[in-house]
């Protein structure tokens, strides 16, 4: 029972954030033009392309340690979108102490988020609780509120835009966002965002205490199949602890995901 | 006829790879194959002995067909240091079909029910050993395979039906055991009068010994609810104690293999941000006319088992869960009780809690209690994953029981220290 609730747990907080980050990567991968827009212009063009479509992906997901110690899993992710918002599947790909777990997720019309794992060494599904997404994700830099809050600066923060910067190659506009809650373990983020295709390419998130505590950093940007603009590496760096997250996106696919997938007979299979 | 039970597992997996073998396409499928080996070494601090020290290996190849379906067959490996037979089974072996709005599963296979962690009154299908501290520390959750036919059939509403055909009777391992003590302990108060213990008669393998059962599962208002119904065999024999007076007396434990109807409902869901979860059966035996007399080790009686839990995730990453587990009939330790008692229900609470405090740094505990009398067993671990294949894990239970209290028996055997290393692959 103890092992059986250990993997249980583990794999809980594990997927549950494995499905938020690959959420982050589609809300960071849509853009479209403007010329002089507000800060909460430019929210909303980030909220506006966020979330939309269906398609798939293959991912792999690289945990770095402070010591260097690398973890890695392949992954693959499918997406969507339904009248009450989106229907997600993530299935594990390897290694093999996880592959074949999924885990799944469906916006139902009441606005709430069902959540269902599947492992394989338990032979059925199991309902996930909305508190089981606060933990890290898979040991990675990602939490819940930092994937949640990039998919919702709109309505969670305040913006301010400051003075456009050149970061790196891109001509960016810069943000300011100040979390309304005060419960948010931020008292600050501050975002970089490509002004030719609205891709946030920097993002750095401040402590309550105003200290620089994690960077996302989007890198290898360049169009998919669809011509849809988006990060095919994305680091989050802790900056207390060392250790960084990598997302390397492997394969996209704009292509319509059957419905089936989105069905607890398909997490049963 | 032969029992099914007699042939050997590998004759399924003959079976399995001549059904492979006739597939179109399937040979193009590459074949997955996973695994994990592993060696745990378990020492009594209560008994100063090595109380287990095994090597382990589990293996599966899984394939897809070339039509849309798979085929999944596990192999398990057992190796004890410290005595004791190796033993090398076939796990799960089946093939599975999938069609429209039907998937079907035919083979060896474990059918795992029920919404609770640990304990599932309404998974009834496969036989499974009564709660131990060995399954506490192990996760020995899923019961032995059966050979059975599963089908489903899924509703455009989104729920679904499930029909299973279990076509033998496996029981459940460890009955001789309890009733060889419980004759221990009749054969004491008798002035060591011998007590012998009688094996059931098989279930016969006529057609009768078939198994089946059926579930619905819908979602409402958020909450998937479960109704299931179980016709077959109890996996433990009824027992009853037999006393002739005479010189010399004799005295046996006399056995039998009964029918059995189970009904169960479960329930999961969420609260707000935590987890919540219900379930419940009801057993109603065959009743046997010998139960009724005053040496009864078993009951006639229908009993109710039931579980409310919930869990719950902190902003720190600690994640507890709670579990109320109500057994009418009696303990989980053991599903018999003293010759003429009355079936004592018992009510137990366990807890469970988890924290991470880094990368590959895992804490765990576990805390089962007897409500009734106040027995509890503290379990707790420790996991290290010295690379992403590699894990290492360190334990320790112990039993906090009043003499004559449920769990008091158990502390030579449960007061243990564990260390082990896990390689998967």
């Amino acid at each position: 029972m103890q092992n059986l609730t250990r993997i249980v747990q583990r794999r809980v907080t594990a997927v549950v954030r494995g499905s938020l980050a690959l959420v982050l990567l589609l809300t960071l991968a849509f853009g479209a033009g403007a010329q002089e827009l507000t800060a909460d212009e430019i929210l909303d063009e980030l909220e506006g392309t966020a979330f939309v479509g269906s398609g798939s992906a293959t991912i792999e997901l690289i945990t770095i340690n402070a010591r260097g110690q690398e973890r890695s899993n392949r992954l693959a992710f499918y997406r969507q979108e339904t009248a009450y918002g989106a229907n997600q599947l993530l299935e594990y790909l390897s290694p093999a102490d996880v592959a074949g777990t999924k885990f799944l997720t469906v916006d139902d019309e009441s606005g709430e988020t069902l959540m269902w794992l599947y492992l394989p060494a338990l032979g059925r599904e199991r309902r996930i609780a909305g508190s089981a997404t606060q933990d890290n994700f898979m040991g990675t830099d990602f939490t819940f509120e930092e994937i949640g809050s990039l998919g919702n600066f709109a309505t969670d923060f305040d913006a301010e835009r400051l003075a456009d910067e050149k970061y790196q190659d891109w001509d960016t506009y810069v943000l300011r966002l100040t979390p309304q809650s005060a419960d948010s373990k931020y008292s600050a983020v501050k975002m970089w965002v490509w002004k030719e295709h609205f891709v946030p390419v920097r993002v750095e998130f401040y402590n309550r205490q105003g200290k620089l505590d994690k960077v996302l950093i989007n890198e290898d940007l360049r169009p998919d199949a669809s011509g849809r603009w988006q990060p095919y590496l994305i680091t989050m760096r802790n900056e207390n602890t060392g250790s960084r997250t990598v997302i390397r996106v492997l394969e996209t696919s704009a292509e319509p995901v059957p419905d089936d997938y989105f069905t607890l007979r398909y997490l049963r299979r | 006829m032969r029992s099914l039970r007699s042939v050997p597992a590998w004759t399924w997996v003959a079976v399995l790879a001549l059904l492979l073998a006739m597939v179109p396409g399937a040979s193009a499928q590459q074949a997955t194959v996973r695994g994990n080996a592993g060696y745990q070494l378990a020492y009594g601090y209560e008994s100063g002995e090595i109380a287990e020290s095994v090597l382990n290996i589990e293996l599966s190849l899984e394939q897809r067909l070339g039509f849309d379906g798979k085929l999944h067959i596990g192999f398990d490996g057992l190796v004890p240091l410290n005595g004791g037979d190796a033993r090398f089974d076939v796990g799960e072996a089946y093939v599975d079909w999938y069609f429209d709005t039907t998937d079907w599963r035919v083979g060896r296979q474990v059918i795992n029910w029920g919404t609770a962690d640990g304990f599932n009154p309404t998974s009834v299908i496969n036989p499974r050993g009564a709660l131990s501290p060995a399954a506490l520390a192990k996760g020995e959750l899923e019961g032995e395979p059966v050979l059975a036919v599963q089908g489903s059939y899924y509703l455009p509403s989104g729920g679904s039906l499930t029909g299973v055909a279990v076509a033998e009777f496996v029981p459940a391992a460890g009955a001789d055991d309890m009733l060889a003590a419980i004759a221990a302990g009749v054969s004491a108060g008798l002035g060591g009068l011998p007590v012998d213990v009688e094996r059931p008669a098989p279930v016969p393998s006529d057609g009768s010994q078939i198994e089946w059962a059926v579930r619905g599962d819908w979602l409402v208002g958020n909450h998937n609810v479960y109704v299931s119904y179980f016709r077959g065999w109890d996996d433990y024999p009824a027992a009853w104690l037999e006393y002739t007076p005479g010189m010399p007396p004799v005295a046996k434990i006399a056995t039998q293999y009964r029918r059995v109807h189970e009904f169960g409902l479960a329930t999961a869901g969420t609260i707000g941000g935590a987890g919540f979860w219900t379930e419940l059966s009801y057993a109603v035996p065959e009743k046997l006319a010998v139960l009724d007399g005053p040496g009864a080790i078993s009951s006639n009686e229908g009993y109710v088992e039931a579980v409310v839990g919930a869990d719950y995730t902190f902003r720190n990453g600690v994640m507890v869960s709670g579990q109320v587990i109500y057994n009418g009939g009696g303990s989980l330790l053991m599903p018999y009780k003293e010759p003429g008692a009355a079936a004592q229900p018992q009510t137990y609470l366990l807890g469970i809690a988890r924290y991470s405090p880094e990368v590959g740094h895992n804490l765990e505990g576990i805390l089962l209690a007897n409500a009734t009398d106040g027995g509890i067993i503290a379990a707790g671990r420790y996991t290290y994953e010295m690379t992403q294949a590699v894990k290492l894990t360190a334990g320790l239970s112990h039993v906090m029981a009043d003499a004559g209290a449920e769990f008091a028996a158990l502390k030579s055997a449960a007061n243990l220290v564990t260390a082990g290393v896990e390689v998967s692959f």
